[in-house]
């Protein structure tokens, strides 16, 4: 039995997992980049399957719509990962009190555990919820409104509302995620610091500055790396609620994707822009690694 | 601490459960809603002013959703397949996670970086090959290729979580066993398993959720309703002559079950996998 010999024992349980993940995940991707350089339109098939370098990718970066959508993603980004994340610090730090030498919060389990629903919901559930919520006429947003004398609004239909509705929405699944994380960084924070600068006569603002925010960098820094990533290639949403309207003022860069490949039959210029999403998310996610590890 | 310390730290204590009462109202009141909403009769669902609690509770969207779409099916196959990849996802990751822990691989940051990026892959990337994959290997309309593609994609996510989960047991307790005569593999079952055992339900819980709740490659891989699941079956609720909203609440209250029984039995297990990655404790 010389294959039993102690080199290759790692590979007995390394081995099942990597082949899987090649197989069924590096092929496509593969596969994709392949499809990405060369120009290919379903309904077009006398056209065949030409190579052209890198002419999708140039193509598409001189697309205005590609621009467009661009633009939309991004703004989306900030926005909803900084809204998430001024939620979610507050809501940590709100059911983390004993920080500051306050008595636990009775029920912050139960608290903490409904307020984890929203993220783990099916995104076509939060999607129909919302649908209903927003609706102009029975919906529960322009019911609430109406006491405070607003006018119903076609919340995800008026292109000044749209995006921002589905900001709403984001926010609303995710701030638990980023509580969480950032609760489980300020568990692991020593007392001492909090301590001494009492002591010292430190107010509770100067305690946040000069201790909590600094000791939590890295994990700030990991929950809103974490969800730039998510919210960047968001679909599910969209596509339940606006389709990327109206017209195109909720198009992010994944649903533009889909429209190209599945709508418009473009694989080629589909592929492309898939990974040029992956391109910038990575260098996003290497330059905020990059920050992090030369703060540290 | 004196009587006006203690007034200002009541007031604080207010103030913050004043503030967490109205996270939670904003929180809960859409679920609420889909959950109310299906117990609606008909007419109900759209009505103004809305109706907050329908007395009586009504099972006709329930009724409905079986009869007018094979939601049995749907939810029959959500849990198979959520089930299967669950099993093999934690597995095939147990095993890798503890290759990657225990022994030096040459590579090994390569393959973890690379499992990192996996995380980054916008889906909508994998789609289409992915389909031409399944069909060249007649794993269309099965269950089996959607457990395939549902564990690939488990499993980068799978494995760092384990991995991580195998790096708080001390390696020196499967040292002495086996100086004690114990193959690797015992060693593994008698010592490390039982410790391991919260990170592997942390695990199984996300790699369940993950599975339950995919969307794309649930209806990507499937051109019948034969194998579809339960997300796929709440968005067939919209078609293109009407949206039947009474049943599709329905549905999706059904397909919400898993996450709150977990919310309710599992939390622990649950935080521990989300905040693996994020924090080093």
């Amino acid at each position: 039995m010389g294959f039993m010999r102690r080199k290759y024992i790692p590979l007995v349980f390394v081995g099942p997992a990597l082949a899987i993940m090649n197989l069924i995940g590096l092929f496509p991707l593969i596969y994709s980049f392949y499809i990405s350089l060369h120009r290919w339109i379903l309904t077009k098939p006398h056209l065949g399957f030409r190579y052209v370098g890198l002419a999708n990718y140039v193509r598409l970066l001189q697309n205005p719509a590609f621009l467009y959508s661009l633009q939309i993603t991004v703004t989306f980004t900030l926005l909803a990962v900084g809204l998430q994340f001024g939620l979610g610090f507050g809501l940590a730090l709100l059911t983390n009190v004993e920080i500051e030498r306050y008595k636990p919060l009775k029920g912050v389990r139960i608290i903490r555990g409904l307020l984890l629903i929203p993220y783990m919901l099916m995104p076509v559930t939060v999607g129909i919820i919302w649908r209903m919520l927003y609706d102009v006429r029975y919906g529960l947003i322009n019911y609430f409104l109406s006491f405070l004398r607003i006018e119903p609004h076609v919340w995800i239909a008026e292109p000044s509302t749209a995006l921002f509705s589905l900001i709403v929405v984001d926010t609303w699944q995710c701030s638990a995620f980023i509580m969480l994380i950032i609760a489980a960084g300020l568990k692991s924070l020593p007392r001492w610091p909090y301590e001494a600068a009492s002591i010292d006569g430190a107010s509770i603002w100067q305690r946040f500055k000069f201790i909590t925010l600094p000791l939590l960098k890295p994990v700030l820094l990991v929950a809103v790396v974490i969800r730039i990533i998510d919210v960047f290639r968001i679909f599910d949403i969209v596509m339940v609620l606006t389709l990327g309207g109206p017209g195109h003022a909720t198009e992010t860069l994944s649903v533009f994707s889909y429209r190209v490949g599945f709508v418009f039959s473009k694989m080629g210029q589909a592929s492309a822009c898939s990974y040029l999403i992956l391109a910038i998310v990575l260098v996003v996610s290497m330059l905020f690694f990059n920050w992090l590890y030369t703060e540290t | 601490m004196n009587r006006s310390e203690q007034l200002r730290r009541n007031m604080d204590y207010l103030i913050i459960y004043l503030v967490l009462g109205i996270c939670l109202f904003v929180g809960m009141l859409p679920i609420y809603w889909l959950l109310t909403t299906s117990f609606k009769s008909t007419g109900q669902v759209f009505e103004m002013p809305p109706v907050w609690l329908p007395t009586p509770p009504v099972l006709s969207q329930y009724i409905q959703a079986f009869i007018r779409e094979p939601i049995g099916q749907n939810f029959f196959n959500s849990i198979i397949i959520a089930l299967t990849t669950t099993v093999g996802s934690v597995t095939v990751g147990a095993l890798a996670a503890y290759g990657f822990a225990r022994f030096r691989l040459k590579g090994s940051r390569f393959i973890l970086l690379s499992l990192l990026v996996g995380r980054m892959i916008p889906p909508i990337a994998m789609v289409f090959p992915l389909y031409v994959l399944m069909r060249t290997l007649h794993l269309l309309d099965t269950h089996m290729g959607i457990i395939i593609a549902h564990t690939t994609f488990n499993l980068p996510f799978a494995i760092l979580l384990l991995r991580g989960f195998f790096f708080q047991i001390p390696p020196e307790l499967e040292e002495s066993a086996m100086i004690d005569g114990c193959s690797r593999l015992g060693a593994v079952r008698r010592i490390v398993f039982p410790l391991l055992a919260p990170g592997l339900a942390a695990t199984a819980i996300f790699c369940f959720l993950f599975s339950w709740n995919e969307f794309m490659f649930a209806l990507i891989l499937t051109y019948t309703n034969k194998v579809r699941t339960i997300p796929i079956a709440i968005a067939s609720f919209q078609t293109d002559r009407d949206i039947f909203w009474g049943p599709m609440c329905a549905t999706a209250a059904i397909g919400l079950v898993p996450a709150l029984l977990i919310i309710v039995f599992a939390q622990r297990y649950l935080l521990r996998g989300l905040t693996l990655g994020a924090v080093k404790e």
